[in-house]
């Protein structure tokens, strides 16, 4: 048996269109993705916006403004912010017309300056305002700024007027100066990590990946079967048993395409920082137990009473049928999937590739393994039926014609 | 040779307990076949065949394609299934999970059957690994057959590498190389060159001078008449004839041809020949009567004699008896197949 496993290794790993298509296939299809995805969380950020603060006495008397300029053009320190990059990105000039003149340069989205009464006005480059429309978000962020700032002021300045009193109450002071008078909610994630659209992609691409590997098992089984080529044939006539010819063969196939998808994820994760959750364990687990579920429906495959070519043809259109419902060509394709997973959800249970991505989808949105079990018995009970189908066809020892 | 078999098989099992296997295989015959058919739906491939191999035979098997040759063959090593009949081989009953049979089997089969990802050396341990566990034991059994068919110089070559006649020695080595007792041999020289066809013949008349009991199916006359002791001439599934070259020879009625190289243009000698009882045809190419006759004790004296009589001289004569093609040919008929 141990012979047959390594001449089964040996003969997979040598042979080219296997591994162009289990290996070399995914991992040029994952680079295209990463290239092509990579900047998609990049276009959900904010960059620190450029703005110009006319820095005249209005502005050195309104103190408080001031300071908050500063916080807001300091980088994060809150532990819960998702980076520590600065909101503002202040440029200071001495009058009006230094800003107006930085204004028509174009760097900037606008200036600020301070009236008498210590009240900010926001002027919007009028080029930006015209080509960004309503959906420019840094004007956004400006107007929540600006209005959070003057409605705090005037609340306080309420308060000092009505309630002096308050203002001895240390506690009252303590309570303003850590922010927590003004932040009534409190930022709290629902996912074990923060959501992302690319990681969808790569999900999918992997999940894909997974499934090809029925390549090996495929042309592994293709080898062992009497009615299917003349090696099989003679194979057969050996003095083994079907047992001991089938078992290493395709614990041999399992090896390998658990080998390549293994490559594969550390490609993505240590190449292109890909995040799986921090779960490697159970990501290595989750892989070990798809490519048992793509090695036994490439026995299937390969069991197949027609020629090789027609077979391993199969494969292609199988993977890439079943990406389909994973999310892996696009919004459309995730839509599609969703919804079949919504409205079909026994449709969607019956798609491996399918259950390959949501289970890296539990591993990274989720805190314990709890969703991650469902798919992996899916998986394995894709592999048990793929096993019984297969095996009814290979156990045969005589054919009816050759 | 058997007995040195014998001998060596003593090491694994007690002598008391190899003599009725071998008084068994005597008697029964190694390969016996009774009353066999097989159908491919409409098609009878073998119309009750019948077949009986003694030990330390080189049987041929003589048919034209599809004459059933190579399901014979793969039904006796239950690869194919049959309707009806029963198989028994080495005395015992064939049947699929008969592991202790298949190991005493090698078959060499008509198309090339090795791993195109492996090199010779290591074809040759895998297929010798499903007859032998023991890697130590294998390694001297692939050595020898390396030897054997002559690829000492190929071993790390790929088959792709290989020219057609080495891929076909690579093909034999992968067969014989655990020792079998009994080797299915089918059409082995397909499209091999010379030296090859004769490596390969003389490799299989080694063999059974080692004891291996020999089944040989081939299209080639020559190789069959060259290498085998006992020949069937089968088609559409049923054996036709059976026998030693000689007794074949004897089934049909055609005698020798004979070739005479006449002195002198001498057109009445065609016409001499033509009227002679015996000449079964007769032609004549310038000074060449070449002639045909039917089977007879004196043919060519009579031909002589009748030639001399109607005072034609004639230099030297050519008498060659009918050759297996001949037999083959008159018993399954001269319509092309495909």
């Amino acid at each position: 048996m141990l012979t047959t496993f390594l001449v089964t290794l040996k003969t997979l790993i040598r042979d080219r269109s296997v591994l162009i298509w289990a290996v070399a296939f995914p991992l040029v299809l994952s680079t295209l993705f990463v290239a092509m995805f990579s900047n998609l969380d990049e276009l959900q950020k904010l960059d620190p916006i450029a703005v110009v603060i006319v820095e005249d006495a209005n502005y050195t008397n309104a103190e408080t403004f001031a300071e908050t300029i500063d916080a807001l053009a300091s980088e994060d320190t809150d532990p819960d912010a998702e980076d520590g990059e600065p909101l503002l990105a202040p440029s200071y000039v001495a009058n009006t017309d230094a800003a107006l003149t930085a204004l028509a340069e174009g760097s900037y989205e606008g200036f600020l300056q301070v009236d008498t009464e210590s009240m900010p006005h926001y002027t919007m480059d009028a080029r930006r305002v015209q080509s960004l429309g309503f959906g420019n978000p840094s004007q956004s962020v400006m107007q929540s700024i600006l209005d959070r700032y003057v409605q705090d002021t005037g609340l306080l300045t309420t308060l000092a007027a009505e309630n002096p009193a308050l203002f001895a109450n240390p506690a009252f002071i303590q309570s303003l100066t850590d922010g927590s008078a003004s932040t009534p909610t409190e930022r709290i994630s629902v996912t074990a990590n923060p959501p992302s659209d690319s990681q969808r992609y790569y999900y999918a691409v992997l999940a894909f990946s997974t499934i090809m590997m029925t390549t090996f098992a495929l042309a592994a089984i293709d080898r062992v079967l009497g009615n299917t080529s003349p090696l099989g044939a003679r194979r057969s006539l050996g003095g083994q048993s079907k047992l001991r010819m089938l078992a290493p063969t395709l614990a041999a196939a399992w090896l390998l395409g658990f080998a390549c998808v293994l490559v594969g994820f550390l490609y993505l994760q240590l190449v292109f920082n890909i995040d799986f959750g921090g779960k490697e364990a159970a990501t290595v687990l989750t892989l070990a137990v798809s490519v048992l579920a793509a090695t036994l429906l490439g026995a299937l495959l390969g069991a197949l009473p027609v020629p090789l070519a027609v077979k391993s043809g199969l494969v292609a259109p199988i993977s890439c049928g079943l990406s389909l419902f994973a999310g892996l060509y696009g919004p459309f394709s995730q839509n599609l999937g969703d919804w079949v997973a919504r409205e079909l959800p026994w449709l969607s249970a019956c798609n491996p590739v399918r259950q390959v991505a949501d289970a890296f989808f539990a591993l990274y949105y989720y805190d314990g393994y709890a969703q991650l079990v469902p798919c992996l018995v899916s998986l394995l009970i894709f592999s048990l039926v793929f096993f019984v189908a297969s095996v009814l066809i290979i156990r045969r020892q005589r054919y009816a014609s050759l | 040779m058997i007995s040195d078999r014998i001998g060596k098989k003593k090491v694994h099992s007690p002598g008391f307990q190899l003599l009725p296997r071998v008084l068994k295989e005597i008697a029964l015959g190694i390969v016996l076949v009774q009353d066999l058919v097989k159908r491919y739906k409409e098609l009878v491939a073998l119309d009750h065949f019948n077949l009986e191999i003694e030990q330390g035979e080189v049987f041929g098997l003589l048919g034209p394609n599809g004459s059933g040759k190579t399901t014979a063959i793969n039904c006796m090593l239950q690869l194919l299934t049959y309707e009806q009949g029963s198989i028994r081989l080495f005395g015992e009953d064939m049947e699929p999970t008969r592991y202790d049979l298949k190991r005493r089997i090698g078959i060499v089969p008509q198309n090339i059957a090795v791993f195109s990802q492996l090199t010779v050396l290591e074809n040759i341990d895998y297929f010798c690994s499903l007859y032998v566990d023991s890697k130590f034991e294998r390694k001297g059994l692939v050595e020898e057959a390396i030897a054997f068919v002559g690829l000492e110089e190929f071993r790390s070559f790929r088959p792709r590498k290989l020219s057609g006649g080495l891929i076909r020695r690579l093909n034999v080595a992968c067969g014989i190389a655990h020792k079998p007792e009994l080797i299915f041999f089918d059409e082995p020289t397909v499209a091999v060159d010379p030296q090859s066809r004769n490596a390969i013949l003389e490799g299989i008349q080694q063999l059974n001078r080692e004891g291996s009991t020999i089944v040989y199916t081939s299209h080639y006359m020559e190789e069959v008449e060259q290498i085998c002791t006992r020949i069937m001439i089968m088609d559409h599934g049923k054996a036709l004839a059976i026998g030693t070259k000689r007794e074949l020879q004897n089934l049909i009625d055609i005698g020798e041809r004979i070739e005479i190289e006449l002195l002198e243009d001498a057109p009445e000698a065609l016409e001499l020949a033509q009227q002679l009882a015996h000449v079964v045809k007769a032609t004549r190419e310038g000074t060449t009567l070449r002639l045909a006759c039917a089977r007879g004790e004196s043919n060519l004296t009579l031909t002589l004699a009748a030639l001399a009589a109607a005072g034609i001289d004639y230099g030297r004569v050519f008498s060659e008896p009918p050759t297996l093609n001949d037999v083959f040919l008159e018993i399954t008929g001269k319509e092309l197949r495909d």
